[in-house]
């Protein structure tokens, strides 16, 4: 049994020794949300948020996260009450099928974090680890945009209020 | 096919060690697996225990102490990164390891595990030749130190013998100043360099008192560019003209052996070399401009 902290809940997993994360959150807590693509680290669909980093969970094995705190797109907010992120992408369209939404929302999750006034340039080059198979780039990174301004203003409001 | 393999987690270096000669080849130390993973997962390597180092201590962090930069095997691309701001010579490296993998699996890829690999094409190994980095190395007998020229030994191949552990890698900080840089080509920003270069000058009271140049993806490990390091020591840094540096780099092509692939022709690679040595030492000449200690 190994004990770790997901989206906000502790829990203790059966994991086998070579189990990667991403199988262990889809098969133990039915996150489907970590979407498994490429499986070599390249696409950035299965990135989750791991002591606040983004990290591909398709090269993690899940003992390697034994007592960190996972976030993945289940965590970030729910049908009735989006994150600013969520919200963001519906917004400017910023996918077409959605497989890599969720890859694509956890990295850009960890990098506003970082950094909460990016240029277009910066939020492009931030999402250079995803790999989007429609090609919805160009409103990935206006949804990024989008994001960014929503977060600041929220964290303008909650600051004065 | 179903692979698995045995998880073991340690508690020190030494009991690391312990289960590594216990469990022999077959067992792995295993950092941020981002090579691993994928090689174990291909079946072209094979695993019978991982013995994880990801939960020790000791093996992490980037440290100043006096006259070097001790950088632990276990430090991550995006720790480097994060370090950029310490030292000019940490200047370089942290440039270099933005260049490299992705954010996502920056956070997990570690600067041991980049130099245990010993690919041809790891990017921080021509750098760290040109920085003069030594390796400490840990093992069943002791503690041993050697430079990175003699770490890296051929593809994936290094002078660690079956038992050791690359500890940390540390980067001399020379009394007179040092600017180094690295230049690649590859053929996206989040893929392998095809050919590459690095360049570390040090000078002192602006005449140029040591060069190195090396080169990666050209053979199985780096190579220095002699003859090319030898025309510039002695030079002020005011005398260096373009002229100049064309011929320093024109040695490059000379001491290239590299390999033609579906990436790229060794007919191409060579002649990039020359390409990358000059905009690699235009870099490192141009950091010394204005800013004079
Ligand atoms: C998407 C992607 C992009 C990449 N891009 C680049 C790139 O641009 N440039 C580049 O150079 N590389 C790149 N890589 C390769 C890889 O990320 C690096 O080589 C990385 O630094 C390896 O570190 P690791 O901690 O993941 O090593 P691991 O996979 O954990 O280990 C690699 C090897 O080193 C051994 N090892 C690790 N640490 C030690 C130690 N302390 N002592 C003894 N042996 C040890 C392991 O047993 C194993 O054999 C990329 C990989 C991926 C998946
Ligand atoms: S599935 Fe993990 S990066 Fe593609
Ligand atoms: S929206 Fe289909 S892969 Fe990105």
């Amino acid at each position: 049994m190994i004990r770790m902290t997901v989206n906000g809940r502790t829990f203790d997993l059966d994991a086998k020794p070579h189990e990667r994360l991403c199988d262990l959150l889809r098969r133990a807590l039915g996150l489907y949300g970590v979407r498994v693509s490429c499986s070599e680290g390249e696409c950035g669909s299965c990135t989750v948020i791991m002591d606040g980093e983004p990290v591909t969970s398709c090269l993690v094995l899940a003992m390697q996260a034994e007592g960190r705190e996972v976030v993945t797109i289940e965590g970030l907010g729910s049908e009735d009450d989006l994150h600013p992120i969520q919200e963001a992408f519906i917004e400017e369209q910023g996918f077409q099928c959605a497989f890599c939404t969720p890859g694509f929302i956890m990295a850009a999750k960890a990098f506003l974090d970082e950094n909460p006034d990016p240029t277009e340039a910066e939020a492009a080059m931030a999402m250079s680890g995803n790999i989007c198979r429609c090609g919805a780039y160009p409103y990935i990174v206006k949804s990024v945009m989008n994001a960014a301004a929503k977060l600041r203003e929220e964290g303008s409001v909650s600051n004065t209020g | 096919m179903i692979r698995q393999f045995g998880y073991l987690r340690p508690d020190s270096i030494d009991a690391a060690i312990v289960m590594k000669t216990r469990h022999g080849e077959r067992a792995r130390y295993w950092a941020g697996g981002t090579d691993l993973m994928l090689q174990w997962r291909r079946g072209e390597v094979m695993i019978d225990h991982c013995i994880d180092l990801t939960h020790l201590s000791g093996l992490d962090g980037i440290e100043a102490l006096p006259g070097e930069i001790r950088i632990g095997a276990m430090a991550t691309l995006d720790d480097l990164d994060q370090a950029s701001s310490m030292h000019p010579v940490m200047q370089a490296l942290g440039d270099t390891a933005r260049l490299m993998c992705t954010k996502q699996t920056r956070t997990l890829a570690t600067v041991g595990g980049n130099m245990c690999n010993a690919s041809p094409g790891a990017d921080l190994s021509p750098l760290f030749v040109a920085l003069e980095a030594r390796c400490l190395i840990e093992g069943p007998n002791g503690r041993r130190e050697i430079s990175m020229e003699n770490f890296l030994t051929g593809v994936n191949r290094t002078a660690l013998d079956g038992q050791e552990l690359l500890r940390a890698i540390v980067v001399p900080v020379p009394q007179a100043r040092r600017e180094a840089s690295y230049r690649r080509v590859a053929r996206t920003v989040v893929d392998i360099a095809l050919v590459s270069a690095a360049a570390s000058l040090t000078a002192d009271a602006g005449t140029i008192k040591d060069a190195r140049i090396a080169l990666g993806s050209v053979a199985p490990v780096p190579v220095r560019v002699t003859e090319g390091e030898r025309l510039l020591v002695g030079r002020s840094l005011d005398d260096i003209d373009s002229a100049h540096l064309e011929e320093v780099a024109g040695h490059a092509a000379t001491v290239a052996r590299p390999i033609s692939d579906v990436r790229a022709g060794a007919g191409y690679r060579t002649r990039m070399c020359p390409v990358l040595v000059r905009r690699a030492l235009a870099d490192a000449l141009g950091r010394f401009g204005g800013d004079e200690e």
